[in-house]
């Protein structure tokens, strides 16, 4: 495992902002949106660099990284009237398997059939962290993120 | 048509342009029930499996009314979710009548969506980006922006013709797999892992994958399930569409 120092994740985390930000241009989010949508993405890639670089273990470093963020997109979906998934998606993108999927297919193409199921049970591992971590802040009451009253805009009827 | 059609009418309008648009199933049940919940009566019904949408609500004189409804073509729009959620809350909170709610349902259905250009740029920046965020080289970031945008041409391409999705994705492997393998035949220097890992992102289906397991733990069966098959089938359409690239190009 290579070293990393906090200035190789902070470059990775924003050039992780910008791929998240463009993501949500391709998944046509409100205009005004796109900017906490990368932000929820920087969160997600930094968050998973400091818990993977003390600990070393991916699965771990993925479901401490989606909690952080769905604990974000839900207090962000609370302070600017929006649905949840809107932050949600684009802060997960970063942890998707993607990498899991291609060692995969290269392992079947080599004929390496044992390194084929590791790469396969590890994507599925990865996969179910991501939905596991989500669901832990799912859970919470909605009421768990009205901490702060709402910022700028005034208050709807209740 | 009389009040009842018409409200559950709205409901599946909008539960149809929800389902479409990729928000969870639990999201699409909760905003049916809320319309629903309008007409004040009790035992309604609301269900939202993957393709279908089912609507039911007792009435007193001429008995249960009951609509269903298939939802066939699938993408991600946040836009119209987002237009959605917030008029079904202000029909809830009566602040819009019935006929205006369905009016605003009918502008949501062509809602505006960011230009082509932009789109395309998107594609290629998420590639490019992710490829970064992987650790790859700015050669690696700038192969993989450009091979993101053909990707994103591609796409745009393919919902013309409306193309079953399976061929979208694996089009899009054999695509990223060949202008991979002629980067690399160019400049030798580059990286081929890095650059496949990153152009493919946007086209893996993380959203699908994040929604099914989310849909599986709450106790949604059947569109949890059929979501993971989906999501499956196209990761195995990319891989394979890469594959088969890798394993006939001569390197």
């Amino acid at each position: 495992m290579t070293e990393f120092t906090m200035q190789d994740i902070l470059f990775q985390s924003f050039f992780s902002l910008l791929a998240c930000a463009g993501y949500s241009v391709v998944c046509n989010a409100p205009r005004k949106e796109l900017l906490c949508c990368g932000i929820n993405g920087f969160l997600g890639w930094f968050v998973y660099m400091l818990v993977y670089v003390r600990t070393g273990g991916a699965v771990s470093a993925t479901l401490v990284a989606t909690m952080a963020v769905t604990a974000v997109a839900r207090f962000l979906s609370y302070h600017r009237e929006a649905p949840s998934i809107l932050y949600h998606i684009p802060g997960v993108l970063p942890l998707v398997p993607g990498a899991a999927v291609y060692k995969t297919m290269q392992a079947a193409i080599a004929g390496n059939i044992l390194s084929t199921y590791s790469n396969a049970l590890t994507g599925f591992k990865l996969a179910g962290a991501i939905g596991i971590g989500s669901l832990l802040i799912l859970v919470l009451p909605y009421k768990t993120f009205e901490i702060f009253p709402r910022l700028g805009k005034k208050k709807k009827t209740a | 048509m009389d009040y009842d059609t018409e409200l559950l009418n709205l409901a599946l309008d909008a539960g149809e342009v929800m389902l479409k648009s990729g928000a969870e199933t639990q999201r699409v049940q909760d905003t049916m029930l809320r319309i629903l919940s309008v007409s004040g009566r009790e035992k309604i019904e609301a269900l939202a499996m993957s393709t279908m949408l089912i609507v039911s609500l007792p009435r007193e004189v001429k008995g249960p009314l009951s609509m269903a409804r298939g939802v066939q073509d699938r993408s991600v729009n946040f836009e119209k979710i987002c237009a959605v959620n917030s008029m079904s809350r202000s029909f809830v909170a009566g602040e819009i009548s019935l006929p205006q709610a369905t009016q605003r349902m009918a502008e949501i259905q062509f809602a505006p969506s960011f230009p082509p250009l932009w789109r395309v740029l998107g594609y290629g920046i998420t590639s490019g980006g992710f490829t970064m965020v992987y650790q790859g080289t700015f050669l690696d970031g700038v192969a993989a922006f450009i091979i993101g945008m053909i990707l994103g041409l591609m796409v745009l391409w393919n919902g013309k013709w409306k193309a079953p999705y399976f061929f979208s994705s694996f089009a899009g492997g054999v695509l990223t797999g060949l202008f991979t393998c002629l980067f690399c035949l160019v400049f030798p220097q580059a990286q081929m892992d890095m650059i496949i890992v990153g152009s493919i992102m946007p086209l893996l289906p993380g959203i699908t994958m994040t929604k099914s397991i989310r849909d599986l733990l709450e106790g949604n069966f059947i569109s949890g399930s059929s979501k993971l098959m989906e999501t499956l089938l196209v990761a195995c359409a990319i891989a394979g569409g890469v594959a088969m690239v890798l394993s006939i190009f001569p390197l």
